[in-house]
């Protein structure tokens, strides 16, 4: 995934990635729309292909480069993570232990306190007698 | 250590040329040797293969491009030790280039590295590639480490935007 990162952290590889969504290309029709000289395009190339997020294969005496974007999906996963609202797994824990308690209390007074699937924790015992 | 552009830029009667030179403590025949054997070639910059003579077309590895590419590179001139002139086809455009050697009294040799310009347009990302590729050269013969190109840019860029063309030397 740092790898990944690090291929996204600069505007001209992510350029490069847009480009290739279209289809394969070789080297010099990727170059041609940057003012960059042939080394800089093939440092970029290198990292695209270091983080696996493009494929190289020869096509004659020329490679074409192919779009892989498979490694985005750990990277999506964890911004995804990020982009939650701070807490919201505690506000899960919370909406459980009210819905544990609704059941209870439906229990009791429905069908006595045997025929409700009485919560054991001790949490919900503090609960109980409070 | 950070390394210096050298390239200058000279007005000549068919358009600008950009002029990269380094001096070797070497005979004009070793250095000259680096830039056409192509087993030298391939330390620095590829190596190539096809007969290499005036008028033929050779092609050349770019084994330190990513996906080492080929490019097919025209021989104009070859003057063994002295001059060679080249002009490369291949997905970048076309550029004609030169090699001119030249043995100085103490035994040394002086290399310049012509860019025969058609315009000075991307010559900001252009002499610092070159910049680099010579002093791959360099260390080849020398030993050393091998530069690496974001030492070259885009530290050198502005410099080679600003140059202005100089009246001929000759």
């Amino acid at each position: 995934m740092d790898d990944v990162a690090v291929a996204l952290a600069d505007p001209v590889r992510r350029e490069i990635l847009m480009m290739l969504r279209a289809r394969p290309l070789p080297v010099g029709e990727i170059a041609r729309p940057f003012p960059i000289s042939r080394p800089a395009i093939s440092r970029h190339l290198r990292v695209l292909r270091e983080s696996g997020l493009v494929r190289d294969e020869p096509v004659g005496r020329r490679r074409l480069y192919t779009l892989t974007p498979e490694p985005l999906g750990e990277l999506a996963g964890w911004i995804a993570r990020l982009s939650a609202p701070a807490g919201w797994e505690h506000h899960l824990d919370a909406l459980e232990t009210e819905v544990h308690r609704t059941r209870r209390e439906r229990a009791t007074g429905t069908a006595g306190p045997a025929a409700g699937p009485a919560p054991h924790t001790g949490h919900e015992r503090t609960e109980d007698t409070a | 250590m950070t390394p210096q552009p050298t390239g200058r830029l000279f007005r000549s009667a068919d358009g600008d040329e950009l002029i990269l030179t380094r001096t070797f403590r070497a005979p004009v025949e070793d250095v000259w040797a680096s830039v056409t054997d192509p087993e030298r070639t391939a330390r620095w910059f590829g190596p190539w293969e096809g007969q290499g003579a005036p008028g033929r077309t050779v092609r050349v590895r770019l084994a330190f491009e990513e996906g080492e590419p080929w490019s097919e590179v025209r021989i104009d001139a070859c003057e063994p030790p002295r001059r060679l002139v080249v002009t490369t086809q291949d997905d970048y455009g076309s550029w004609r280039l030169e090699i001119r050697l030249t043995g100085t009294d103490d035994g040394h040799t002086r290399l310049a590295l012509v860019h025969h310009l058609t315009g000075t347009e991307g010559l900001g990302e252009v002499g610092p590639g070159w910049e680099y590729y010579l002093d791959r050269l360099v260390t080849s013969r020398d030993g050393g480490d091998l530069p690496e190109f974001e030492a070259y840019y885009p530290a050198q860029k502005a410099y080679f935007e600003g140059l202005t063309p100089l009246p001929p030397e000759d």
